[in-house]
């Protein structure tokens, strides 16, 4: 990401305590990633070693140094989603998709990731793609939902 | 506006009133996450259509979270003079028939789950409403002794007059005008209050030892980490009435003379965040956040502060790690956090659904609290009953009510009817209590006597088809994945049972490996830093003593004992 960005990021967070968290949350919100070259920079901007801002991106589930997709596909596997089929939903959206939970598709438009637990346990299972979160899915609902977002991110 | 005084208080109030029993028709649509994963603002979109193209006088508002989600979207219609309509499930289409109806001044009825009455709105009784029951009567709200969540899903929660008008900020103004500190720590120590996110602390001691060290400056930390799989209680809060927690936190820090709160809020609650900064923001206008709350001499800021997804960090010292900026490692106790917390400053670090419960405390006296639920356990607590049951949802008890009750009359116990095998209470930490065992009642020490606890409050229900081997085998990958890897026991021991696990599930194991097991789930319990290591080996130990069947049958076939597997 540009150097420039980066900064404009940092400065708004410069006289907040707690704010490396947010630092991150913000730059891979726009870049998709936190790539060796943003991580350096921050650790330099912030003058804190850069082996603690790696281990930040690496302790934290949020965090990722590989490019994401634009779209993320967050599969719940919280024990509601787990009881109520989240498997099979899985499995849909990893067959469609074509990738393994933690990948990227190939033109980085959708990336597929498992979390423990949207806060949505009635109505699971549940899946987010970015922020927008569908409920009470099977296998037919989310190739639905899929296809529809498919062929509007063309 | 800010309020400054008693005056500018009543007319907010008054505003309140009058958003709450309008002199024109108003439709309030659920807008919280699960609102908007079940098409809340499609139906917003729709009805704003409507309202343009045919130009009817009708205010579109939105209310938050009510804990049902299985019933979004949520509708609640105020018409002048009659009590609030509140309809279930509403698709496009049943919305638009309610706009047409009050159109034509009539009520629909297809979908009308209850009615939301108050004294005050209520010039004659509708005859045609006589057979719909009141919020309290109706299901699933009935039976529940709703204190905390009372306004969750009926008032607007970015709406701070709406909040005033239900008594809100009341105990915040009754604590500034009259109240020393140490008078606020004494109605909670008095309350019986402890701590809801499952460390069951007495929240009272604690902030009296904090409000008694020594430093310049203090924090409270409100723990809206809310990572136990099955629990969105916080949310619920969070979503539903914001101000209420906001209150909470200024209590506290008034309490133990901080001036600065954190909302540590869990990374995967999106939406969550952007809405409590909005209402960070309208705190702020009303005078309710920042210099001179109410017109007093206090101070207090408040800010959130995003996660990055690890459970771990919903452990205290942890998470205080993860706000210095810092991989969220346990810390050793002593010094704790009320000497020596956030960046070495005296710190109180309490749940949401804690904070919340203190207005209502100051409000209405510690004594009032203390004589809802039993001898040692008082006060309600939010369980959140998921898993196979007809009506999931948040159910707000008196502690100490029996278990069976709110999963069969109030849960509606399990779909098709099947039979219960087993319910998980309080947390993953939590054991898999059998069928049979179910007559207890929901309180620390009747629960810890079964090996069990309270926790956070989430009730996993898990009907005749579960196999247990196969859902532990899900929460021991939970375990290790989320184990922050400091200490030994928990790093490998818990990630040696989960391959255990794994083999008895594929049928590759021996009888004997039960033991082995067993082994390392007794060292992980006894040897680990803190409640992640320590706890997890608790549901697969007791796993392994009430469900040995359904272990002997994978090691001996690599199958479940279902027929459906």
């Amino acid at each position: 990401m540009e150097k420039e960005k980066i900064e404009k990021i940092v400065n708004k967070h410069r006289n907040e305590k707690s704010a490396i968290l947010a630092i991150l949350h913000e730059v891979q919100a726009e870049d998709n990633q936190l790539n060796t070259e943003s991580l350096r920079y921050i650790a330099q901007l912030l003058d804190v070693p850069y082996a603690n801002v790696y281990g930040l991106v690496t302790f934290y589930s949020a965090f990722s140094t590989d490019k994401k997709g634009k779209t993320l596909v967050r599969a719940c596997d919280g024990i509601s989603c787990h009881i109520s089929g989240a498997e099979e939903v899985v499995e849909a959206l990893k067959s469609k998709l074509n990738i393994e939970i933690g990948q990227t598709t190939w033109d980085e438009a959708f990336g597929l990731e498992k979390v423990r637990c949207l806060g949505l346990c009635s109505i699971s299972p549940n899946v987010s793609f970015n922020d927008k979160t569908y409920s009470n899915l099977n296998k037919e609902k989310i190739l639905e939902i899929l296809q529809k977002v498919m062929g509007d991110s063309k | 506006m800010k309020i400054k005084n008693r005056k500018d208080l009543d007319k907010v109030k008054d505003d309140g009133m009058k958003s709450l029993f309008p002199k024109s028709p108003q439709i309030s649509i659920s807008m919280s996450t699960c609102g908007l994963a079940l098409g809340a603002d499609h139906l917003f979109q729709k009805l704003t259509e409507e309202k343009e193209k045919t130009g009817v006088k009708i205010a579109l508002r939105q209310t938050g979270c009510s804990g049902f989600c299985n019933l979004e979207p949520i509708l609640i219609v105020r018409l002048p003079g009659k009590p609030g309509l509140l309809y279930t499930n509403v698709t496009v289409k049943k919305t638009l028939k309610i706009l047409h109806d009050i159109q034509q001044k009539k009520i629909t009825t297809e979908g009308l789950l209850c009615t939301i009455n108050s004294p005050a709105s209520i010039d004659t009784p509708d005859i045609g409403l006589n057979d719909v029951p009141d919020y309290n009567q109706a299901y699933p709200f009935k039976h529940q002794h709703r204190i905390l969540l009372k306004n969750c899903g009926i008032i607007d929660p970015l709406s701070v007059p709406e909040y005033v008008a239900m008594e809100g900020y009341s105990a915040l103004y009754k604590a500034l005008c009259q109240m020393r500190p140490e008078d606020v720590i004494k109605e909670v120590v008095e309350s019986g209050l402890r701590g809801r996110g499952g460390a069951w602390f007495p929240t009272g001691f604690k902030w009296d030892m904090a409000s008694k060290s020594s430093g310049d400056e203090k924090f409270v930390i409100c723990n809206a980490d809310e990572g136990d799989p099955g629990a969105y209680k916080d949310r619920t809060i969070m979503e539903g009435n914001p101000f209420k927690l906001f209150e909470g936190i200024v209590l506290a820090g008034y309490a133990i003379g901080s001036h600065h709160g954190i909302i540590y809020l869990r990374e995967e609650y999106h939406h969550t965040f952007e809405f409590l900064n909005t209402a960070i923001e309208f705190a702020k206008q009303y005078g309710l956040l920042g210099k001179n709350i109410l017109g007093s001499e206090f101070n207090f800021s408040l800010n959130i502060v995003r996660g990055g997804g690890s459970y771990v960090c919903g452990e205290e010292t942890a998470l205080m790690d993860s706000l210095e900026g810092e991989v969220g490692d346990p810390r050793l106790r002593p010094p704790f956090p009320i000497e020596k917390g956030l960046w070495a400053r005296p710190t109180i670090v309490n749940n949401v659904e804690t904070l919340s419960n203190v207005p209502l405390i100051i409000q209405n006296g510690g004594k009032w609290f203390a004589n809802i639920g039993t001898e040692k356990a008082k006060g309600t607590k939010i369980l959140s009953v998921v898993g196979n049951v007809k009506h999931p949802g948040l159910y707000e008890v008196p502690l100490g009510t029996n278990l069976k009750q709110v999963i069969f009359e109030m849960a509606g116990g399990p779909f098709n009817g099947k039979s219960i095998k087993a319910v998980q209470v309080g947390s993953p930490f939590g054991t898999f209590i059998p069928a049979d065992k179910l007559d207890v009642t929901l309180d620390p020490e009747s629960l810890k006597k079964m090996g069990s606890m309270i926790g956070s409050g989430v009730i996993v229900v898990l009907d005749q088809d579960t196999c247990i081997v196969d859902i532990l085998h899900h929460l021991l990958t939970f375990f290790v994945e989320e184990s922050c890897g400091k200490c030994v026991p928990c790093r490998e021991g818990v990630s040696r049972m989960e391959e255990l696990m794994i083999e008895i599930y594929n049928g590759r194991a021996t009888i004997n490996d039960l033991n082995l097991l067993n082994e390392l789930g007794e060292t992980a319990r006894d040897f680990s830093l803190c409640a992640l290591g320590g706890g997890a080996p608790a549901p697969i130990l007791n796993g392994i003593k009430d469900f040995k069947k359904d272990f002997e049958a994978h090691i001996k076939t690599g199958k479940c004992l279902l027929p459906s597997k």
